[in-house]
């Protein structure tokens, strides 16, 4: 996962050949020394395109992540918190948007407006927010009526700093497992999307759209199928390790 | 027991009314008017001439006005017609499509249970066990991949360098003239490679559900008294504590529809289904917008439809619900 990092950082050193340069003179290599992954249909080289498209898998899971993660956690501390009625509007809304298939949802949108990297990371956001709310929300009602949190109320501080002074610090914990599992799902559903087309767009370098590469060269070309995903699998594999160890690490229950 | 169903359903309508009103919102999320398609391409329409087109389509009325026009079309199931070169209703493009769709996700969903309930009792049961350990590791890796790339290479194995099976439509061109047996068997081998990948991904989730829930259930106290009466460990664990597992998988059944719904885009577009995701992958693709919202209001009903299949089970397979 570090690695990871460290090559979406350093792509553009690391990376042996322009992800964008085209070279019909190599077409559909296979893997060799000078290019270990082999080319594309455009002869451009595919171990370079997977270091960049490394960058947009990462640059769409945090960012998706993050904008699910702020309107999850937003929504589940004001249904949390204040009960009654808007908790019943909030959690109803939560159970009507859970009722679309999201990938049904974020392809609608999508069609509606352009397949672009920064539309592809608020969809995926803006659909994946609802399992946030329900943990945040019921966090917040055990932790709601605790000693320190009727002491802040006590000496007078407002709802607005008793949400976020005092009870969301302690609501970290799932909410970062939850983070930590929605990169994963984020990187995920990014791929698919660029795979069928309607994500990153060509030519900008993605897993997923390396794959499509794939899908229409299938009978000649099996490393333009084989390589990218083995680079999602790894990557959403190490972020479910880690959500579930630091849900291991921050659960004294599951430690025996 | 028809009490509870009865009240099950009234809990729905509000969800159903939520459901059409985000429908209705991302429908008007478009950018334009839908008459521009008509009269953007027409040099001699005049202003008068798109407002007279406005007012026939009801845009002119307030928001909410159109909802409720929108919505009355809706109870008939008038989804409106197509933006495609043949005009045909929405309702009659997804109707048409709409049963292989289902058929394949009720196999994988089947398939699911057949593979994934005795793994997770297997493991539950033998618990750290070499089989334990393995389906741990596979289970984490069944979560991270990315099905459409399994399919890939499935397809490349199965079908380009095996060439067992075909990888593409649900009939092969020849399925006319083929005696009765072997045009089943031509359809079931179609079917193979998109039921089983569709399975997959719900696979490892509900395998992993299982083994928790045995190994909660195995340490309630009604297992231990079954064990002091001194019944043996194969009845305890496969009649009294396995029923007690079963039962939460149904919800876990249930709300794993949605994501089976949403995989069939993937799967279909794949291996060229004529399903309804693929006409959706179609639709989104042509941005034929009638199309695209019907299939979305179609699929969240069918989740609705789901789940309430999920919840009337699970009362039929345990009182306490029905009660409370």
């Amino acid at each position: 996962m570090v690695c990871l990092f460290v090559v979406s950082f350093l792509a553009p050193w690391l990376s042996p050949f322009d992800p964008k340069a085209i070279d019909l003179a190599h077409v559909l290599e296979p893997p060799s020394t000078l290019h270990p992954f082999g080319t594309d249909q455009l002869g451009r080289d595919v171990m370079s395109r997977m270091i960049w498209g490394a960058r947009i898998s990462l640059k769409v899971g945090f960012i998706a992540t993050g904008i699910a993660i702020v309107i999850g956690a937003m929504l589940g501390a004001i249904a949390g918190y204040y009960g009654r009625w808007t908790d019943s509007v909030i959690m109803r809304f939560v159970d009507i948007m859970l009722c679309f298939p999201s990938f049904f949802l974020i392809l609608a949108v999508i069609a509606i407006l352009e397949p672009s990297i920064w539309n592809i990371m608020i969809v995926i956001g803006l659909t994946g927010w609802m399992g946030i709310t329900r943990l945040v929300r019921a966090d917040f009602i055990s932790l709601k009526e605790r000693d320190f949190v009727q002491a802040a109320r006590a000496v007078g501080a407002s709802d607005m700093r008793i949400i976020f002074r005092h009870i969301l610090p302690n609501a970290m914990a799932s909410m970062l497992v939850a983070a930590t599992l929605g990169v994963a799902g984020a990187i995920l559903t990014e791929s698919a999307l660029s795979f069928l087309g309607i994500g990153v767009q060509p030519p900008t370098p993605s897993w997923g759209n390396i794959l499509t590469a794939g899908k229409d060269n299938i009978d000649i070309a099996w490393w333009l199928s084989l390589y990218p995903g083995l680079a999602i699998l790894i990557t959403v594999l190490g972020y479910n390790l880690l959500g579930e160890g630091i849900r291991d690490s921050l659960d004294p229950r599951l430690r025996d | 027991m028809i009490r509870y169903i009865v009240r099950r359903l009234f809990t729905m309508i509000p969800l159903l009314f939520g459901i059409t009103i985000i429908c209705f919102v991302v429908i008007h999320l478009a950018p334009g008017s839908p008459t521009d398609l008509q009269t953007d391409l027409n040099p001699r329409v005049t202003a008068e001439a798109k407002e007279r087109l406005r007012a026939l389509y009801d845009l002119d009325k307030p928001i909410h006005v159109q909802y409720f026009l929108w919505l009355k079309k809706l109870v008939v199931l008038d989804l409106g017609e197509s933006f495609s070169t043949d005009h045909r209703p929405v309702i009659d493009k997804i109707a048409e499509r709409l049963p292989i769709t289902i058929a394949i996700n009720v196999l994988s969903m089947i398939l699911i249970i057949l593979v994934a309930i005795p793994i997770g009792v297997l493991s539950a049961v033998h618990r750290d066990s070499l089989f334990d350990k393995i389906t741990a590791v596979l289970v984490f890796i069944g979560f991270a991949v990315p099905t459409f790339w399994l399919a890939l290479l499935l397809m490349i194995l199965f079908g380009v360098d095996l060439g067992w099976l075909p990888i593409s439509g649900i009939r092969s061109l020849n399925y006319e003239y083929l005696p009765p047996w072997q045009a089943f068997w031509d359809l079931i081998s179609h079917l193979i490679l998109p039921v089983l990948l569709s399975a997959f991904g719900g696979l490892a989730g509900l395998s992993r559900y299982m083994r928790a829930n045995m190994l909660e259930v195995i340490r309630q106290d009604y297992i231990t008294t079954a064990r002091a009466k001194g019944l043996s460990e194969r009845v305890v664990i496969y009649k009294h504590a396995l029923r007690n597992a079963l039962l939460p998988v149904i919800t876990i059944l249930g709300l794993s529809i949605p994501g089976l719904i949403g995989g069939s885009v993937i799967f279909e577009t794949i291996f060229a289904i004529p399903g309804m995701g693929q006409l959706f992958y179609m639709a989104v693709m042509s941005r034929d917008y009638p199309v695209v919202m019907g299939i979305l209001f179609i699929g969240a009903v069918l989740t609705l439809a789901g789940n309430l299949i999920a919840d009337v089970s699970y009362a039929v397979a345990d009182p306490r619900i029905r009660v409370s």
